[in-house]
């Protein structure tokens, strides 16, 4: 959906300006390994122990500054979708970035990680940045999966891999900045879906209908 | 899998069609408690979208099954080009990237290619646009659903005039510039659609009083129109034939004028990736807002009954469980026969085909999206409107068209509107690179729907029959049945309210709240 927006590179005259890229990211994992924790500690900063099942968010959105360039995530959650393997192909859409979280403690979370990289492989734009994040990494102790083993699979899939904790904060923003360095940040870089020049509807975007017709 | 799905719902939505999700949306964007299922894998139900191998299923599906003929019938698929093509499979050898970039338009497809670039296809089942200022765009946006859709404006509109295509004025600055059209036309036209524009249903202008019992057609001669704008008003603008009532024209009319100006030159706008895109967005909302989604989850039976108090409960079988819910919507194509009341009327049924092309019917310098309204070729004949879509809707790969034909259906699909694809197609399965005017047909896909776009009741009050795909340009008729479903429902409740912008939700919890969150995401504006 979200093309890469260069907004001001082009001026032709003055200094070169920081180039604003916008990407939509998708999250995508079984229910409860911690996706809007992460996104939660990545965009608020905040954890809450006791997240309930995500009401009302639709995305959220934030930004990475590299050196020249400025990456501006717009971030979308399953909203519940994927429970009962119902998540619709509109949410992976033009995604550029998605990030595949999986909970060390389950096993049987990274087995259905790997279903959604493959689904994603399937359905998703062929330049998709793909992460995997191993979450609740504070819960070492309980750790079902090994880190070699996540390491492996995602170096055999071409997938950015970090171990993560929505809880302390571990590699969140890292994970994020990984995917922002991944990006292609060309103007037309970014090839899914080749949405240039597509629009979103919003009020106000031309004078109403009194203005011409009345 | 789906063990654990809950049973007590407040409504229970069955079927994802573009009726079934808006109603699902709203309820749930209130406060209900909902869940939404669909019998099969994906959603949409006759309003999805498919990929090339999808479609392929879909296809082999309705061959198969006697009961899915029940709405899709006269199914007819034919290819125009090779299965496999010498060259491509060298190429395919060397250079197995993305070689789209390198004159996309010299490709040689075939069938094969086809089956490789499957992903890049999304070909619509009930392909619609958006009146710019019609219900289902100030809808989306007033419901802040728009955001999860993007859209493309059509950049212009054809007619079939005199043998051949030409471009339809629409707004002002094009009926200005225009050669087709003389001066004095110019006035002509002018005039007539500003009183167009002034028609108002309630107080009936003096303008429009007699002519009750008249046709469009008749009232456009009486306004001294000349025969070519006769044509583009009658058939292009209001989509009509010489039949059509003066009042339904001049309603049709007012819609297109009104909504000009809005996002383009036309007043239309196509969904990026297919109309399929709309009902997902409203599932999203209902998600978002917390409802359940199940796909892949046939109903066995639906029944009703009476509780204590009275009240009635609608009992649901799925898979060796009952579901309960208060109210049941579900789509007419999905609802047991006794469970609708009384029986739908015998309509008139939808004429339907898919075209893949080389190219588009009318070059032009950027790629078009065209909407095209062809007039009845002969007196037995409808309208049939056409729709072409390029590759920058995501509708197919580079160097493709996909082509849309609807119309009521008179014999059947194909002998309905194979005479006017063959007016605009090359349709001999001649050699694709052989320089010609019409662009080369290398896929068709001709079928009848059943037309159940005919509101029906349910057999109880807390049932809610949703109606399928009508034959209309638009999204208008669904969007007014949702919006009646759902005041049955939930009376006096609001009509899918804004939903917040994530920066202004505050997330809360039972737990005791730390610090006070100050906004460090200034970046974050709110979508526009």
């Amino acid at each position: 959906m979200a093309t890469n927006r260069t907004g001001g590179a082009q001026r032709p005259n003055g200094a070169p300006q920081t180039k604003v890229c916008q990407f939509k990211l998708v999250l995508l994992g079984e229910s409860a390994v911690g996706k809007s924790s992460l996104v939660l500690r990545f965009v608020k900063g905040q954890f809450h122990e006791y997240q309930e099942s995500t009401i009302g968010a639709a995305f959220l959105t934030q930004t990475v500054c590299l050196d020249d360039t400025t990456v501006k995530f717009e971030i979308w959650d399953t909203a519940g979708q994927e429970r009962y393997h119902s998540l619709a192909p509109m949410y992976y859409r033009g995604a550029q970035a998605a990030i595949v979280v999986y909970d060390i403690t389950n096993q049987d979370t990274f087995g259905r990680a790997k279903n959604w990289v493959k689904e994603l492989q399937r359905q998703a734009s062929p330049s998709i940045v793909i992460a995997l994040a191993g979450n609740k990494s504070d819960l070492a102790a309980k750790r079902m999966v090994e880190f070699e083993e996540a390491q492996a699979y995602a170096d055999e899939n071409g997938l950015l891999f970090m171990e993560t904790s929505a809880k302390t904060a571990m590699n969140v923003n890292d994970i994020f900045l990984a995917i922002a360095n991944k990006l292609p940040k060309s103007e037309s870089g970014g090839g899914a879906g080749g949405a240039g020049g597509a629009r979103r509807l919003a009020d106000g975007d031309t004078p109403r209908a009194s203005s011409c017709c009345k | 899998m789906d063990d654990d799905l809950p049973t007590d719902f407040q409504v229970i939505v069955v079927g994802t069609g573009m009726v079934e999700s808006i109603v699902a949306a709203a309820c749930s964007r209130i406060g209900k408690n909902v869940l939404h299922l669909d019998s099969s894998d994906h959603y949409g139900g006759l309003w999805a979208s498919y990929n090339f191998d999808g479609l392929q299923k879909f296809i082999k599906e309705v061959n198969s099954d006697p009961k899915r003929q029940l709405q899709v019938y006269n199914l007819s698929e034919k290819w125009y080009i090779e299965k496999d093509s010498p060259q491509e499979k060298q190429e395919d050898d060397e250079n197995k990237t993305e070689d789209s970039k390198s004159e996309p338009s010299k490709k040689v497809w075939s069938q094969a290619s086809f089956a490789t670039e499957y992903r890049k296809f999304n070909i619509d089942m009930t392909p619609k646009l958006l009146f710019s200022r019609g219900p289902l765009v100030e809808l989306l946006i007033s419901s802040n659903i728009a955001r999860y859709a993007e859209f493309r404006c059509v950049t212009r509109v054809l007619t079939w005039l005199n043998d051949k295509l030409m471009p339809v004025p629409c707004s002002r600055a094009d009926v200005f510039a225009t050669e087709a059209v003389s001066i004095v036309e110019k006035r002509m036209l002018m005039k007539m659609l500003t009183s167009i524009v002034g028609y108002n249903e309630e107080e009936m202008n003096n303008e429009f009083k007699d002519w009750n019992d008249k046709t469009f057609k008749e009232y456009l001669e009486h306004k001294g129109l000349t025969p070519n704008l006769i044509h583009y008003v009658l058939f292009a603008i209001a989509g009509g034939t010489n039949k059509m009532p003066c009042l339904e024209g001049v309603k049709e009319c007012k819609k297109f004028l009104m909504s000009l100006g809005r996002y383009g030159n036309t007043p239309f706008l196509w969904p990026m990736y297919g109309s399929g895109e709309l009902p997902q967005c409203f599932c999203r909302l209902c998600a978002v807002f917390g409802g359940v989604y199940c796909l892949n989850r046939p109903i066995d039976k639906v029944a009703t009954k009476t509780v204590d108090e009275g009240k009635t409960v609608v009992t649901i079988d799925s898979k060796s469980k009952t579901l309960n819910c208060d109210h049941l919507v579900i789509g007419i194509n999905e609802c047991p026969k006794e469970m609708i009341s009384p029986e739908p009327a015998e309509s008139c049924d939808i004429s339907k085909a898919v075209f893949i092309t080389n190219g588009s019917i009318m070059k032009s310098e950027k790629e078009p999206l065209t909407l095209l309204r062809f007039p009845p070729l002969t007196d037995e004949d409808n309208t049939v409107t056409v729709l072409e879509v390029g590759p920058a809707t995501g509708s197919c790969p580079k160097g493709l068209f996909v082509v849309y034909f609807i119309t009521k259906k008179v014999k059947t699909a194909e002998s309905d509107l194979k005479p006017y694809a063959e007016r605009i197609f090359d349709m001999s399965g001649g050699d694709q690179l052989e320089a010609s005017e019409k662009p080369k047909c290398l896929w068709s896909l001709f079928y009848n729907v059943r037309d159940t776009s005919a509101p029906v009741s349910g057999a109880a009050d807390s049932v809610h029959v949703c109606c399928g795909p009508d034959a209309g340009l638009d999204f208008d008729r669904a969007v007014e049945q949702a919006e009646q479903i759902f005041k049955k429902i939930c009376p006096g409740e609001e009509f899918l309210p804004r939903a917040p912008d994530p920066e202004e939700i505050v997330f809360e919890d039972e737990v005791p709240r730390g610090p006070e969150f100050r906004g460090d995401d200034a970046d974050a504006e709110p979508q526009q």
